[in-house]
Protein backbone atom coordinates (compact mmCIF):
# COMPACT_ATOMS: atom_id res chain seq x y z
CA UNK A 1 0.00 0.00 0.00
CA UNK A 2 1.14 3.46 -1.20
CA UNK A 3 2.31 5.18 1.92
CA UNK A 4 1.82 9.20 2.02
CA UNK A 5 1.23 9.56 5.69
CA UNK A 6 1.85 12.98 5.90
CA UNK A 7 -0.34 14.37 2.73
CA UNK A 8 -2.95 12.26 3.87
CA UNK A 9 -3.08 13.26 7.35
CA UNK A 10 -3.30 16.99 6.83
CA UNK A 11 -6.52 16.54 3.46
CA UNK A 12 -7.88 13.93 6.58
CA UNK A 13 -7.39 16.55 8.67
CA UNK A 14 -9.72 18.61 6.98
CA UNK A 15 -11.83 16.05 6.43
CA UNK A 16 -12.44 14.38 9.80
CA UNK A 17 -10.93 16.88 12.13
CA UNK A 18 -8.72 14.42 13.24
CA UNK A 19 -5.26 14.33 13.58
CA UNK A 20 -1.83 11.94 12.69
CA UNK A 21 -2.18 9.75 15.53
CA UNK A 22 0.46 9.10 18.33
CA UNK A 23 0.25 5.59 20.17
CA UNK A 24 -0.67 6.67 23.72
CA UNK A 25 -0.67 4.74 26.64
CA UNK A 26 -4.43 4.05 27.48
CA UNK A 27 -4.26 3.10 30.53
CA UNK A 28 -5.51 -0.49 31.96
CA UNK A 29 -6.85 -2.75 29.49
CA UNK A 30 -9.87 -2.58 27.58
CA UNK A 31 -11.50 -5.45 28.94
CA UNK A 32 -11.18 -3.82 32.51
CA UNK A 33 -13.26 -1.05 30.64
CA UNK A 34 -15.98 -3.56 30.05
CA UNK A 35 -17.00 -4.10 33.55
CA UNK A 36 -20.07 -3.08 34.36
CA UNK A 37 -20.50 -1.94 31.02
CA UNK A 38 -24.10 -3.40 30.74
CA UNK A 39 -25.51 -1.62 27.70
CA UNK A 40 -23.04 0.24 26.56
CA UNK A 41 -21.12 -2.83 25.03
CA UNK A 42 -21.41 -2.12 21.49
CA UNK A 43 -20.08 1.83 21.86
CA UNK A 44 -17.08 0.54 23.71
CA UNK A 45 -16.56 -2.22 21.14
CA UNK A 46 -16.89 0.35 18.43
CA UNK A 47 -14.29 2.84 20.29
CA UNK A 48 -12.23 0.17 20.58
CA UNK A 49 -12.26 -0.63 16.99
CA UNK A 50 -11.88 2.90 16.24
CA UNK A 51 -9.05 3.79 18.45
CA UNK A 52 -7.46 0.92 16.92
CA UNK A 53 -8.21 1.69 13.13
CA UNK A 54 -7.00 5.23 13.98
CA UNK A 55 -3.91 4.16 14.91
CA UNK A 56 -3.76 1.75 11.92
CA UNK A 57 -4.06 4.93 9.74
CA UNK A 58 -2.09 6.69 11.04
CA UNK A 59 0.77 3.81 11.43
CA UNK A 60 0.67 2.94 7.92
CA UNK A 61 -0.95 5.88 6.01
CA UNK A 62 -2.76 4.58 3.53
CA UNK A 63 -3.71 6.36 -0.08
CA UNK A 64 -4.02 9.51 -0.45
CA UNK A 65 -7.63 9.21 -2.30
CA UNK A 66 -9.66 8.94 0.91
CA UNK A 67 -12.37 7.60 -0.79
CA UNK A 68 -10.74 4.56 -2.33
CA UNK A 69 -8.65 4.27 0.54
CA UNK A 70 -9.70 1.12 2.81
CA UNK A 71 -7.94 2.50 5.80
CA UNK A 72 -9.68 5.34 5.69
CA UNK A 73 -13.45 4.24 5.23
CA UNK A 74 -12.45 1.61 8.24
CA UNK A 75 -11.45 4.90 9.59
CA UNK A 76 -14.74 6.85 8.62
CA UNK A 77 -17.46 4.03 9.56
CA UNK A 78 -16.10 3.51 12.98
CA UNK A 79 -15.87 7.09 13.88
CA UNK A 80 -19.18 7.57 12.49
CA UNK A 81 -20.49 4.13 14.31
CA UNK A 82 -19.09 5.81 17.81
CA UNK A 83 -20.72 8.90 17.09
CA UNK A 84 -23.59 7.38 16.79
CA UNK A 85 -23.89 5.96 19.71
CA UNK A 86 -24.69 8.10 23.34
CA UNK A 87 -23.41 6.53 25.96
CA UNK A 88 -25.65 5.65 29.02
CA UNK A 89 -22.72 4.51 31.55
CA UNK A 90 -19.58 6.01 32.74
CA UNK A 91 -17.93 3.37 31.25
CA UNK A 92 -19.37 3.97 28.30
CA UNK A 93 -18.23 7.85 28.44
CA UNK A 94 -14.95 6.69 29.51
CA UNK A 95 -14.46 4.67 26.48
CA UNK A 96 -15.59 7.70 24.06
CA UNK A 97 -13.90 10.15 26.43
CA UNK A 98 -10.15 7.88 24.91
CA UNK A 99 -11.36 7.54 21.62
CA UNK A 100 -11.45 11.66 21.76
CA UNK A 101 -7.78 11.99 23.68
CA UNK A 102 -6.66 9.53 20.99
CA UNK A 103 -7.90 11.65 18.35
CA UNK A 104 -6.78 14.64 20.06
CA UNK A 105 -3.26 13.29 20.42
CA UNK A 106 -0.55 15.20 18.66
CA UNK A 107 3.72 15.24 18.92
CA UNK A 108 4.39 16.23 22.24
CA UNK A 109 0.38 17.28 22.96
CA UNK A 110 -3.07 16.71 23.45
CA UNK A 111 -5.68 19.03 21.71
CA UNK A 112 -9.10 18.65 22.58
CA UNK A 113 -10.06 22.18 20.04
CA UNK A 114 -12.48 20.94 17.65
CA UNK A 115 -10.31 21.09 14.89
CA UNK A 116 -8.41 18.16 16.12
CA UNK A 117 -10.96 16.39 18.29
CA UNK A 118 -13.95 17.18 16.20
CA UNK A 119 -16.91 16.50 18.00
CA UNK A 120 -15.93 13.71 20.28
CA UNK A 121 -14.88 16.30 23.40
CA UNK A 122 -18.56 18.12 22.96
CA UNK A 123 -20.44 14.60 22.44
CA UNK A 124 -18.37 13.73 26.37
CA UNK A 125 -20.24 16.49 27.85
CA UNK A 126 -23.18 15.33 26.46
CA UNK A 127 -23.18 12.28 27.52
CA UNK A 128 -22.18 12.80 31.08
CA UNK A 129 -25.02 15.35 31.26
CA UNK A 130 -27.80 12.79 30.22
CA UNK A 131 -26.78 9.88 32.79
CA UNK A 132 -28.42 9.63 35.85
CA UNK A 133 -27.21 12.95 38.17
CA UNK A 134 -26.16 10.08 40.86
CA UNK A 135 -23.84 8.80 38.43
CA UNK A 136 -21.73 11.48 39.32
CA UNK A 137 -22.86 12.77 42.21
CA UNK B 1 -32.02 5.39 37.96
CA UNK B 2 -33.70 7.88 35.83
CA UNK B 3 -31.83 9.46 33.27
CA UNK B 4 -32.11 13.76 33.49
CA UNK B 5 -32.23 15.54 29.82
CA UNK B 6 -30.06 17.97 28.96
CA UNK B 7 -32.73 20.70 28.82
CA UNK B 8 -34.12 19.49 32.05
CA UNK B 9 -30.48 20.43 33.34
CA UNK B 10 -30.34 23.56 31.96
CA UNK B 11 -33.46 24.84 32.86
CA UNK B 12 -32.74 23.87 36.60
CA UNK B 13 -31.35 26.54 39.08
CA UNK B 14 -28.04 26.99 39.50
CA UNK B 15 -28.66 24.87 42.78
CA UNK B 16 -27.92 21.80 40.07
CA UNK B 17 -24.43 22.64 39.98
CA UNK B 18 -24.31 23.11 44.10
CA UNK B 19 -25.72 19.21 44.51
CA UNK B 20 -23.14 17.11 45.72
CA UNK B 21 -21.11 19.62 46.97
CA UNK B 22 -20.99 18.43 50.58
CA UNK B 23 -19.06 20.36 52.83
CA UNK B 24 -15.42 19.41 53.05
CA UNK B 25 -15.62 18.66 49.12
CA UNK B 26 -12.37 19.46 47.81
CA UNK B 27 -14.15 21.31 44.57
CA UNK B 28 -16.50 23.35 46.95
CA UNK B 29 -14.69 26.48 45.45
CA UNK B 30 -15.04 25.45 42.02
CA UNK B 31 -19.10 23.96 42.10
CA UNK B 32 -19.18 27.54 44.04
CA UNK B 33 -17.80 29.34 41.26
CA UNK B 34 -19.15 27.35 38.48
CA UNK B 35 -22.38 28.27 39.64
CA UNK B 36 -22.22 31.98 39.90
CA UNK B 37 -20.94 31.51 36.36
CA UNK B 38 -24.25 29.57 34.98
CA UNK B 39 -26.07 32.38 37.09
CA UNK B 40 -24.53 34.95 35.01
CA UNK B 41 -24.93 33.63 32.30
CA UNK B 42 -28.58 33.46 33.17
CA UNK B 43 -28.42 36.90 33.67
CA UNK B 44 -26.74 38.11 30.46
CA UNK B 45 -29.22 36.07 28.15
CA UNK B 46 -32.44 37.11 29.85
CA UNK B 47 -30.71 40.63 29.63
CA UNK B 48 -30.57 39.99 25.71
CA UNK B 49 -28.39 42.12 23.47
CA UNK B 50 -25.98 44.65 24.78
CA UNK B 51 -23.01 46.79 24.14
CA UNK B 52 -19.29 46.29 24.85
CA UNK B 53 -18.78 46.74 28.76
CA UNK B 54 -22.44 46.32 29.92
CA UNK B 55 -22.43 44.99 33.75
CA UNK B 56 -23.69 41.85 32.24
CA UNK B 57 -21.50 40.77 30.33
CA UNK B 58 -18.34 42.06 32.56
CA UNK B 59 -19.90 40.26 35.69
CA UNK B 60 -19.87 37.08 33.13
CA UNK B 61 -16.37 37.90 32.42
CA UNK B 62 -15.53 38.15 36.00
CA UNK B 63 -17.27 35.11 36.78
CA UNK B 64 -15.16 33.03 34.56
CA UNK B 65 -11.85 34.40 34.92
CA UNK B 66 -9.33 31.33 35.42
CA UNK B 67 -12.12 28.85 36.10
CA UNK B 68 -11.65 26.62 33.31
CA UNK B 69 -8.03 25.88 34.59
CA UNK B 70 -9.51 24.49 37.73
CA UNK B 71 -9.24 21.20 37.60
CA UNK B 72 -12.49 18.98 39.25
CA UNK B 73 -11.10 16.45 41.65
CA UNK B 74 -14.52 15.15 42.41
CA UNK B 75 -17.59 14.08 40.15
CA UNK B 76 -19.55 16.39 41.74
CA UNK B 77 -16.86 19.72 40.47
CA UNK B 78 -16.86 18.14 37.01
CA UNK B 79 -20.71 17.91 36.86
CA UNK B 80 -20.52 21.62 37.60
CA UNK B 81 -17.89 22.26 35.23
CA UNK B 82 -20.16 20.15 32.44
CA UNK B 83 -23.03 22.75 33.38
CA UNK B 84 -21.40 25.25 32.76
CA UNK B 85 -19.84 23.56 29.35
CA UNK B 86 -23.17 23.42 28.22
CA UNK B 87 -24.91 26.77 28.99
CA UNK B 88 -21.93 28.08 26.87
CA UNK B 89 -22.68 25.74 23.98
CA UNK B 90 -26.65 27.02 24.20
CA UNK B 91 -27.29 28.36 20.54
CA UNK B 92 -30.30 30.73 20.48
CA UNK B 93 -32.26 28.23 18.15
CA UNK B 94 -32.05 26.14 21.58
CA UNK B 95 -29.39 23.35 19.93
CA UNK B 96 -26.13 22.96 21.65
CA UNK B 97 -23.04 23.68 19.91
CA UNK B 98 -19.33 22.87 21.57
CA UNK B 99 -17.26 24.35 18.81
CA UNK B 100 -14.03 26.21 20.31
CA UNK B 101 -16.17 29.39 19.29
CA UNK B 102 -18.56 28.58 22.05
CA UNK B 103 -17.06 26.87 24.41
CA UNK B 104 -13.21 27.72 24.09
CA UNK B 105 -10.63 25.56 26.17
CA UNK B 106 -13.73 24.08 28.55
CA UNK B 107 -14.24 21.20 26.71
CA UNK B 108 -11.22 20.00 26.82
CA UNK B 109 -10.36 20.54 30.17
CA UNK B 110 -13.85 18.66 30.69
CA UNK B 111 -12.32 15.59 28.96
CA UNK B 112 -8.81 15.86 30.61
CA UNK B 113 -10.43 15.80 34.56
CA UNK B 114 -12.61 12.93 33.49
CA UNK B 115 -10.40 10.99 32.42
CA UNK B 116 -8.35 11.45 35.20
CA UNK B 117 -11.20 11.18 37.46
CA UNK B 118 -11.39 7.45 36.09
CA UNK B 119 -8.09 6.33 35.33
CA UNK B 120 -8.78 6.49 31.60
CA UNK B 121 -10.60 3.05 31.94
CA UNK B 122 -11.58 2.18 35.21
CA UNK B 123 -15.32 2.73 35.72
CA UNK B 124 -15.54 -0.24 38.32
CA UNK B 125 -13.59 1.93 41.02
CA UNK B 126 -16.52 5.17 40.60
Amino acid sequence: MATHANSTSTRRRLVAGGAASVAITAGASASAQRRDAGCDAELIAACDRFIEAWRTDGREGGLLDCEVCPLWQALDRERNAVLALPAVTIAGVVAKARAAREVATLPGQIDYSDGIAGPFPGQVIEDLLRIAPGALA
Amino acid sequence: MGAISRRAALAAPAAVALMGAAPGNPDAELIRRCAVLVEAYRAHALHGTCEEGCRFGAAMEAAEEGLVDVPAYTFAGLRAKALVAAHMAQEPDGTQNFADYNCGGWTGAIVRDFLRLTHGSEPAAI
